[in-house]
C-alpha cells in the first residue's frame, strides 16, 4: 500500500502564504458542502481541540465535493493525528508547537505493510479508485 | 464464527505495534496524559478507581476456544495486582463493607465484551501482543467512536432469523474499525444489530439498531432505529427508515454518523450523545442524513457494500467441523438418572437450553451467576473449563450473552446430559433464561470510578436469598438489572425491576424502577423503567425486592408474569408494599424526594 501522504508545516509558518493564493479558512461549525470553492486554491479546517473530529468529515465533504487543491489541518493537531488526517483527505498538517515531527512521520508507518484498510479513503486517488485495491487482492498477495 | 483473514490478523498486530509505540512514549514521559486519554481509551484501557481496566473487543459476542484459554491466560497472568496496589484498594473497600475484590478474574460485559480490573498499564501493550496472538483486541471498546458491533447472542443459530446476521455484523465491523472520519466523535457511538423475530440484543436502546428483515422481493436490509441510549436521560430509538437495503449501510450509516460528528454537541459530555442531538433537531436531523445519504450514494460508489464483499465475509463464516458422536456419546448411554438428578435435569432444559437452526443441536447457556462471585465474573481455571468444553461439546465455539454469561451454540442434543453432568460440576449449571437468578449488574463501585455506589454486596444478597429452584419457578421470568451509577452499564433503565445506585452527602442510596423492557417479547417493545419513590439505603434493597415479588405473588392473574402484572397493576400497590418495607428511611428525606412513577431522569436530577 502506497504510504499516506500527508506534509507537515512548521508551528509558526504563516499559512496564508503568498498574497495571491486564495486560501479559504473554515471553522468547524462552516458548512463544507455549501461554501463557495471557485478560485480557492488551499483550505484550512481548525482544531479547536484534538479531540473534535468536526474538521475530518469537512475534508471528507471537500475531496468528495472534488477539490484537489491543498487542505491544511491548523490548531490542536497532535502528531497521532497524522494518519487520520491523511486518510481523510488533508493534504497537510501544521501541528501543535510541542509535537514531534519524527513521530508524526513515524504515525504514517504503522500500517504501511498492510495492502490497505478497511474502507476506501476520500482521497483523490481513492475517488479516482472508489474500490479498496486489496479487496481485489488474493491472500497470497497480501503482506503480513 | 468469523475466521480471520491474513489481512485482519496484520491489521490487529499493527494496531498493537502503534499502541505499544503510543504507550512507550507516555511511560517516557513525551506523551501527556490528556493526549494520551483518547488514545488508550480507543484500545480498551481506562484509568479506573483502583488500577487501569482492559475492555477486550469480542466482536458481536463470537469467539472459539482458543480465544477464551487467551483470555484465561490474560487473567491467570495480568489481572494480578501488585500488593501496592491491591492492599489499599481493599483497605478502602473494606471500609465501605467490601469484604472482597476479585482478582485473576475476566468479567462479562452486558456488551458482550471481556473486562479486566487489575493489569499494570507498563504491561498493557505485551497484553496487546498476547491478545492478538488469538486474534483479540481492544479496538474501540471505548472512547468516542463507533464501539464494538453488539447482536443477538445467538446470530446465527437462532430459528427465529430471517438471515444469518453475523456476516452483516463483521461488514459492520470492518467498516466502523479505524474508518478515520468518526475517530473523535462529540461521544461513544454503539450500533446493535439483529436478524431474529424477538428482539433480544436490546436495537432501540442503542445509537443505531438495526433490525434486519426481507422486502417483498426478499432482499435483505434493516429497519434503522436511530437515537436511543440509557444514562441519564433514556431514550427509545425511533425509526428513521423503515428498509435500507444492506448494499447502502455504509452510505446510510455514514451519513448519520457524519450529522452527528458535525452537528453533536461538544461543549457538555453529558448532553453529547446522538439521541440528545435527535431530540433537540427533529426532523431536521433526518431531512439532513436523508441529504447526505443521496449525496453520498451519487458521489461516493465506494460507500456500498458489494455482493463479492459479503460473499468473501460469508466464506469466512463456514460452519465449525461438527465433533465425533462417538466421542461423547458413551457417555449418554443410559445415565442412572436419580429422581432430584432428573428434576435438575429437566429445570436446566428448561432454563438453559435454547432452540437451535439445526433441531439436532441446541444452544446451551453456562451461567455464571453464582453465590461467591459478581455476576459475569469467571477465573482464569473456569475459564479454561469452560473452553474445554466447547472443545469438547460446541465444536470449539462460544458466545458472550447481553445477560453476562457464556452460551455454547452448536451441541447435539444428544451430549446433552453429559454436558449437563460436567457444567453442573464445574458450577455453570444454575438456571439462567426466564428466572430471577439471571440478572444483570454492572462491577459498581467497588472497582468502577464513575460508579455512585456499589452493586457487588447487593448482588451477592440476592444469590444468596434466591437459591430455591421451586420459588424461582414460581416467580417466573424477571429481568432485574442493577446499575451503579446513571451510566446505566447495568441497564437499570430497561429492567422489569431496575436498581440504581445514586451518592448522597458519602452515602450510597438506591432507586428501584419497575417496568422495563429490553424489547424482548415477555416485556413488549423497549421503554425506560419508572421509579416508585424516594431511594432505599443499602440495607433496604434486598427486603423491598421482596416486597415487591411478594406483591406480584398476591395479586398476579393465574400464568401472569411479573411484568405483566406490573403493566396491569400500575406502580401503586408495588409502591406501597416497598415503603412498607423501609426501616432506615422510613421518613423519607426531602433531598430524596421522588413522586411514585415519575421518570428516572427527574428523580435524577434532584442528585
Amino acid at each position: 500500500m502506497p504510504q499516506p501522504a500527508l506534509d507537515f508545516i512548521a508551528a509558526d509558518a504563516r499559512l496564508t502564504g503568498d498574497a495571491d493564493q486564495n486560501a479559504l479558512q473554515l471553522s468547524a461549525s462552516d458548512d463544507a458542502l455549501s461554501v463557495p470553492l471557485a478560485g480557492v486554491q488551499a483550505v484550512h479546517l481548525w482544531f479547536a481541540r484534538f479531540t473534535d473530529g468536526r474538521a475530518y468529515s469537512q475534508a471528507v465533504q471537500l475531496r468528495r465535493r472534488g477539490f484537489a487543491g491543498p487542505i491544511v489541518a491548523c490548531g490542536d493537531v497532535l502528531a497521532d493525528q497524522a494518519l487520520m488526517l491523511a486518510r481523510c483527505g488533508f493534504s497537510h498538517a501544521q501541528l501543535r508547537a510541542d509535537q514531534s515531527l519524527a513521530v508524526a512521520q513515524r504515525q504514517l508507518t504503522h500500517f504501511a505493510a498492510l495492502p490497505g484498510w478497511y474502507q476506501a479513503d476520500p482521497t483523490p486517488a481513492a475517488v479516482a479508485h472508489p474500490v479498496a485495491p486489496w479487496l481485489a487482492q488474493t491472500p497470497a498477495q497480501t503482506a503480513v | 464464527m468469523y475466521t480471520y483473514t491474513d489481512f485482519d490478523r496484520a491489521f490487529v498486530r499493527a494496531r498493537a505495534a502503534q499502541f505499544r509505540d503510543q504507550l512507550e512514549r507516555h511511560l517516557s514521559g513525551a506523551l501527556s496524559d490528556d493526549d494520551f486519554r483518547p488514545l488508550r481509551l480507543q484500545m480498551g484501557w481506562y484509568v479506573q478507581r483502583h488500577a487501569p481496566m482492559l475492555r477486550v473487543a469480542v466482536p458481536y459476542g463470537c469467539l472459539d476456544a482458543r480465544q477464551l484459554r487467551a483470555l484465561a491466560r490474560v487473567a491467570r497472568e495480568f489481572d494480578q495486582p501488585s500488593a501496592e496496589v491491591y492492599a489499599p484498594a481493599l483497605a478502602q473497600q473494606l471500609a465501605r463493607g467490601t469484604p472482597h475484590l476479585p482478582t485473576g478474574v475476566a468479567h462479562l460485559s452486558t456488551r458482550q465484551n471481556v473486562q479486566f480490573n487489575w493489569i499494570a498499564l507498563d504491561r498493557a501493550a505485551d497484553v496487546m501482543d498476547v491478545l492478538a496472538e488469538a486474534d483479540l483486541h481492544g479496538i474501540q471498546t471505548s472512547g468516542n467512536c463507533i464501539r464494538s458491533i453488539t447482536s443477538d447472542a445467538l446470530a446465527g443459530i437462532a430459528p427465529d432469523e430471517v438471515v444469518d446476521a453475523r456476516p452483516y455484523c463483521e461488514l459492520l465491523r470492518q467498516w466502523s474499525t479505524l474508518n478515520p472520519e468518526f475517530s473523535a466523535l462529540p461521544r461513544k457511538f454503539k450500533i446493535a444489530l439483529s436478524a431474529a423475530a424477538e428482539d433480544r440484543a436490546a436495537l432501540a436502546w442503542h445509537d443505531i439498531g438495526l433490525h434486519l428483515r426481507r422486502d417483498a422481493q426478499g432482499q435483505v436490509g434493516a429497519q434503522v432505529r436511530v437515537g436511543g441510549g440509557m444514562g441519564r436521560t433514556p431514550i427509545i430509538a425511533p425509526v428513521l427508515a423503515d428498509f435500507v437495503p444492506w448494499t447502502q449501510w455504509p452510505a446510510f450509516i455514514q451519513a448519520i454518523v457524519r450529522v452527528y460528528n458535525l452537528w453533536g454537541r461538544r461543549d457538555n459530555a453529558y448532553k453529547a450523545r446522538i439521541k440528545i442531538l435527535l431530540r433537540a433537531e427533529g426532523e431536521r436531523f433526518a431531512q439532513a442524513v436523508q441529504a447526505e445519504f443521496a449525496r453520498i450514494l451519487l458521489a461516493d460508489p465506494g460507500a456500498t457494500f458489494s455482493p463479492a464483499e459479503l460473499a468473501r465475509v460469508q466464506a469466512q463464516f463456514a460452519p465449525p467441523t461438527p465433533t465425533e458422536s462417538a466421542q461423547t456419546a458413551t457417555e449418554n448411554v443410559a445415565p442412572e438418572w436419580t429422581v432430584p438428578e432428573r428434576r435438575a435435569f429437566d429445570r436446566w432444559l428448561a432454563h438453559n437450553v435454547h432452540a437451535h437452526r439445526d433441531p439436532q443441536l441446541a444452544a446451551v447457556t453456562l451461567s455464571l451467576k453464582r453465590p461467591g462471585w459478581a455476576p459475569g465474573d469467571a477465573s482464569a481455571d473456569l475459564l479454561d473449563a469452560a473452553a474445554d468444553l466447547a472443545d469438547r461439546y460446541s465444536r470449539s465455539r462460544l458466545r458472550i450473552t447481553h445477560s453476562q454469561d457464556l452460551l455454547l451454540p452448536w451441541v447435539r442434543r444428544s451430549d446433552l446430559p453429559a454436558l449437563w453432568r460436567a457444567a453442573r460440576s464445574l458450577r455453570l449449571a444454575q438456571p439462567a433464561a426466564g428466572v430471577l437468578h439471571d440478572f444483570i449488574t454492572c462491577p459498581g463501585g467497588d472497582l468502577c470510578a464513575l460508579a455512585n455506589a456499589r452493586t457487588l454486596p447487593l448482588a451477592e444478597a440476592l444469590l444468596q436469598r434466591y437459591q430455591d429452584m421451586d420459588e424461582l419457578e414460581d416467580l417466573g421470568p424477571i429481568a432485574l438489572h442493577v446499575s451503579g451509577c446513571m451510566n446505566s452499564c447495568g441497564h437499570h433503565h430497561s429492567g422489569h425491576i431496575g436498581v440504581l445506585g445514586v451518592d448522597k452527602d458519602g452515602r450510597e442510596w438506591y432507586q428501584v424502577a419497575l417496568g422495563g423492557s429490553d424489547g424482548r417479547t415477555l416485556g413488549g417493545p423497549a421503554q425506560p423503567a419508572r421509579v416508585i419513590g424516594p431511594a432505599f439505603a443499602a440495607s433496604e434493597v434486598p427486603e423491598v425486592i421482596e416486597a415487591l415479588l411478594e406483591t406480584y405473588r398476591t395479586l398476579r392473574q393465574p400464568g401472569e408474569p411479573f411484568i405483566a402484572s406490573v403493566r396491569r397493576l400500575g406502580l401503586a400497590p408495588f409502591a406501597a408494599a416497598a415503603d412498607a418495607a423501609r426501616h432506615e428511611t422510613r421518613h423519607p428525606h426531602a433531598h430524596l424526594g421522588a413522586q411514585p412513577g415519575a421518570q428516572a431522569e427527574l428523580a435524577e436530577a434532584a442528585f
